[in-house]
Order: C-alpha cells, then sequence, then structure tokens
C-alpha cells in the first residue's frame, strides 16, 4: 500500500478543478474571482482571461432592463453571512440574467441559478477562499414556469368554461323570453286569424244576403213595371210607358251590378286549385257561345290551338268569358272584326293574349282599365258595369301573374298576361 | 185526368203575386196553394196544422220551393220532405234568388230536381215559368202513389 502511494502521480488539481463539471468559481474574501471552472465560463457564457482577477459584481452585475432584478444583492447578502458565519450559505433560486458576449450582441439572457457559498479556511482559520458554486436551473424553473402557465391556462378555461356556463345560462333565459314572445305572437295571429275567419264569414254572409236580399226588391220593381206595362198599355201614353220602361232597365242594371260585385268579392275569397288547362278548348267553347248569342256578327276567331297553362279552370273560365265578351261588345260597330287569341312570352314567362281590331281605348287612360266601375266608354255606347276587368286583373294576381293592355283608340285592344 | 196543385213556397208577397202572374200569363191553371215559411209549407205536405186530413200521399204536381224562409229553411223542408216515404218523391224546383255554389250545392245534395235562379228581368222569369210548366205539369209523369202502409 505505501509504495502504491509513492507511485502515485501528482494531480494536476488546477486542471482537475477547471475541468469539473460542476460551476464552479473561486472567490478572494475580497470577492475577487481567483479561478472559475470551465463548466461556469461555458454557463455565463465569459471566457477565463477576461473575467480572473476582477471583482465579482464587477464581472456579473444585475440585469439594466430588469429592474425587479435583486441577483446582486442577494448574492452580497449570501457572500457577507459566510464572511461572518465561516459556514456555507445556500441562496433560493435566484433569478439572473446573463449577458452575451459584445459578439452575440451583448443582450441580457433569461436565466435561473441555484447558488451555494462555501468558506475555504486557512490554517489560522481565517477565511481564505470562498467556493461559489451554481447550479443552473433555468430548464427547471421553465418547466416548472410552464406548469404554472399550464395551470394558469386551466384556470382560464375554467373560468372561461364558467363564463361561458353563465353566457348559456343567459342565452337560455333570453331563448325563453324569446319563445314566450314567440308564443305570444302566435297566439295572437291564430287570433287574428280566428278574427280573419270571422270577418270572411261575415264577409260571406254580408254577400249572400246582398245576392239574396238586393235582388227581391228589385225583383219587385222591374216585375210590377212590366206588369203595368203589360196590363195598362191602353192607360198609358207614350211618356208614361217610356218612364216604366227606364225604371225596368235601371232594374236590371243593378242586378246585373250586383252579381258583377258579388263575381269581384268571390273571385277573391274562393281557394284557388291549379290544374292543367286547356286554354284553346276554353277560348273555342265561349267563342262558341258568342256566337251563338248573335249569329248575326260578323267576326272571325282566330284561336290558336294547343294552349295550356296551369291555373284554376274556374277562375280562368271567367277571365276568358270576360275578355272574351269585352272583345265582341268593342267590335260591335264595326262590320267585320277579328278576335286573336294566342300563346307568347313575357321575361321568360310564358303569356296569353287576347287581341281585337274594335273601338280600342286611349292609351293615356290605360291605367284605369283595371280598376273597379272604371269605364273607358259611356253605357249608351258599350254598356257594362266596369268591373269585368277589375275581376279579370284580380284573378291574375291570385294566380301570382300580371295583366297589360295595349291599345289605341278605333285601333283594336290587346290584353296580356302570365299566370 | 186529375189536375194536382203546385205548392208555392215564398214568403216575399211580391214575389208571390209575380210568380202567380208569370203562371197566369203562361195559362197554367193548376190550383196554386201558396206556404208563407217552412212550417206551413211541411203543413200542407204532411197533411198536418192548417192541413191535417190532407193525404200526404197526394204529392203536388210541383214544388216551388224558396230557401230563405222564416221559422224553418227550405233546404229543412226539403230535407223533410225527402226523408218522409209519402212525399219523398215529389218533384221539388228550388226557386230562389240565390246563386251561390253552397246553396246549390246543398239543394241538389238533397235531392232538388231542379235549381232556378229568379231573373230580375221579369219577361224572362216569366219564360223561365213557362218552361217550368210545360215540363213539369206537362211532360213529366208523376211517380205513381206511395202505397198507404208506406206512411208513419
Amino acid at each position: 500500500m505505501e509504495s502504491d502511494r509513492e507511485s502515485l502521480p501528482t494531480p494536476d488539481f488546477r486542471a482537475l478543478f477547471e475541468s469539473a463539471p460542476g460551476l464552479y468559481l473561486v472567490l478572494t474574501p475580497d470577492l475577487r474571482i481567483a479561478a472559475v471552472s470551465d463548466a461556469y465560463l461555458r454557463a455565463t457564457m465569459t471566457r477565463r482571461e477576461t473575467i480572473l482577477g476582477r471583482g465579482i459584481f464587477d464581472v456579473f452585475p444585475d440585469n439594466p432592463d430588469d429592474p425587479a432584478a435583486t441577483g446582486v444583492s442577494n448574492l452580497r447578502a449570501s457572500l457577507e453571512r459566510v464572511h461572518r458565519f465561516r459556514k456555507p450559505d445556500a441562496m433560493a433560486v435566484q433569478k439572473y440574467d446573463i449577458r452575451r458576449p459584445e459578439a452575440e450582441g451583448g443582450v441580457f439572457e433569461e436565466r435561473y441559478w441555484s447558488p451555494m457559498n462555501s468558506p475555504v479556511l486557512g490554517p489560522g482559520g481565517g477565511l481564505a477562499w470562498i467556493i461559489h458554486r451554481v447550479e443552473d436551473v433555468t430548464e427547471f424553473v421553465r418547466l416548472k414556469q410552464a406548469r404554472t402557465e399550464q395551470t394558469r391556462v386551466t384556470e382560464e378555461l375554467r373560468s372561461r368554461a364558467e363564463e361561458m356556463e353563465a353566457e348559456v345560462f343567459l342565452r337560455a333565459q333570453e331563448l325563453q323570453e324569446a319563445n314566450t314572445r314567440l308564443r305570444g305572437a302566435n297566439e295572437e295571429l291564430t287570433d287574428l286569424t280566428a278574427r280573419l275567419e270571422v270577418a270572411n264569414r261575415e264577409l260571406e254572409a254580408f254577400s249572400y244576403s246582398v245576392s239574396h236580399d238586393l235582388r227581391t226588391p228589385l225583383r219587385a220593381i222591374e216585375g210590377f213595371s212590366d206588369a203595368v206595362l203589360q196590363d195598362y198599355e191602353s192607360r198609358l201614353d207614350e211618356r208614361g210607358g217610356d218612364y216604366l220602361r227606364r225604371l225596368r232597365a235601371g232594374a236590371q242594371r243593378m242586378a246585373q251590378l250586383i252579381d258583377d260585385m258579388l263575381e269581384l268579392s268571390r273571385v277573391s275569397r274562393a281557394e284557388l286549385r291549379r290544374e292543367e288547362v286547356d286554354l284553346s278548348a276554353l277560348v273555342g267553347s265561349i267563342a262558341a257561345e258568342l256566337r251563338q248569342r248573335d249569329p248575326a256578327r260578323n267576326v272571325e276567331f282566330l284561336v290558336a290551338p294547343g294552349a295550356v297553362a296551369s291555373g284554376d279552370p274556374r277562375l280562368l273560365r271567367i277571365v276568358f268569358q270576360n275578355l272574351l265578351e269585352n272583345a265582341w261588345k268593342f267590335t260591335g260597330r264595326h262590320p267585320r272584326a277579328t278576335i286573336e287569341f294566342g300563346a307568347t312570352s313575357r321575361d321568360g314567362r310564358p303569356a296569353w293574349f287576347v287581341r281585337d281590331d274594335g273601338a280600342g281605348f286611349d292609351p293615356a287612360r290605360a291605367g284605369r282599365l283595371f280598376g273597379a266601375f272604371q269605364r273607358l266608354h259611356s253605357a249608351s255606347e258599350f254598356p257594362g258595369s266596369g268591373i269585368g276587368l277589375a275581376t279579370v286583373q284580380r284573378i291574375v294576381h291570385r294566380h301570382g301573374g300580371r295583366i297589360w293592355a295595349e291599345g289605341a283608340v278605333e285601333k283594336g285592344a290587346t290584353f296580356t298576361f302570365t299566370l | 185526368m186529375e189536375v194536382r196543385t203546385i205548392l208555392l213556397v215564398e214568403d216575399n208577397p211580391d214575389d208571390e203575386l209575380l210568380t202567380l202572374r208569370a203562371l197566369e200569363i203562361n195559362q197554367i191553371r193548376n190550383e196554386v196553394v201558396v206556404a208563407r215559411d217552412g212550417e206551413e209549407a211541411l203543413d200542407y205536405l204532411l197533411g198536418r196544422g192548417a192541413w191535417a186530413g190532407r193525404d200526404p200521399r197526394r204529392i203536388p204536381a210541383l214544388v216551388l220551393l224558396d230557401l230563405n224562409l222564416p221559422k224553418l229553411s227550405g233546404l229543412e223542408v226539403l230535407r223533410r220532405l225527402r226523408s218522409d216515404d209519402r212525399t219523398r218523391l215529389a218533384p221539388v224546383v228550388i226557386l230562389t234568388s240565390s246563386k251561390e255554389e253552397q246553396d246549390r250545392f246543398s239543394g241538389y245534395s238533397l235531392g232538388a230536381n231542379s235549381y232556378i235562379r229568379k231573373p230580375v228581368d221579369f219577361a224572362r222569369f216569366t219564360e223561365a215559368v213557362k218552361q217550368l210548366g210545360l215540363y213539369w205539369l206537362l211532360l213529366n209523369e208523376l211517380p205513381p202513389e206511395a202505397p198507404a202502409a208506406g206512411g208513419l
């Protein structure tokens, strides 16, 4: 054993110290740097020759950009305690930012350290050296911070979730209120519908009574005027007879008006039942009726074949009855006339027209054509109630279509409509 | 040949008079019984009330029935006379002011033989009555009398 110890080479303590894996500084009692391990140099991004012999606080000042930096004062206090008590002093984890070399921009890099200062006593018991050993715990702190951050995020998420819950609750309340209001609105709508139904029924009853009760006295006026004309003819002079005939005509005109008004109102209320309607056949049958009614007239009907439309057959019959009767009526003063029915299109939609070469109308007054009780001709010229075209227009509108008229005085009229 | 009656069910005196006049102009000489409300009409048809003792099986040649009647509506009169074996085959022509679809539909549904809307124009009314008389009183053959046991 003895021989073994003698054969040992003397260790190069300096080399061993500088190569030690820990981060070590050796300070003189007046806190100048006497020795430094390579690991310390790497961690602090410093070089041995630039720091040896310099005061520790000169080499490692506080980060001037970090007003909260306490590294220097904490270290100073710890080193003072080592001086006084000659005992190792472990410091709490310190934030001490490391300044990068000027070549790398000289900026401070955030670092956390766990330092420990240990005294090395001389032969007389006095303080000879201070070993300043640190561990770089930046990664550990960052990890901890990350965890803290995660906790914070979790917390935030939880509070967000709570906020959302609160919001959901609030929204649910709003929704409930909205629902209540909606229910109220629905009830109101139901109520309105019921009232509308009542109003409609009243209107029906009114129409019925107009149809029934208004005609009865008219029948009496008309019938008894006729009875006087027949039974008391011999006692009536010319003028008396004329008056009675006017009475009869007035009653008949009023009856016609009542019927037309009823039809207009019926057309507005009737349920619309769409099906495919053969318009050519419909026009043909009405034309035949007109001819039969007045076979002496010289009227040519040009009916385009194969015209079909989707619409309510009964309402469409009323449309063509009115348009064709008008055409028939307004060509009545011409010795010969042509009435034409055909299909066309308007804005890409199918359209149909009824054209005549009769009395026509003043285009400036075309706007009044479709108004109820609007007449562009005097009753003595062409009799009528002025309701027919209003009825036609209402039917066309109920089908979602539109109708318009073109014409000129004595140049005929064309009525075109879509459905 | 025995001449049967015409039952005119009409509450309006003007219409009654005008209808009688139209019948007269057309020289329809059947006896006309006028009922001024629904009850009266049923009294005559079913032989009760003022007409107790009349044999209901002797149906009128023609019933001219208005719809708007006091007490009992024309449609109700029609329903009751159609549901009675003794009177269910009586020819009934509804003669009314209304040409409302609902009335026409109900009238035919309850078994009316015809539905005529009274025209305001008296000349046309006279013509209508003439056609009625021609058809129902001259051309039409009444159904055989219901057997006596068939009644209530």
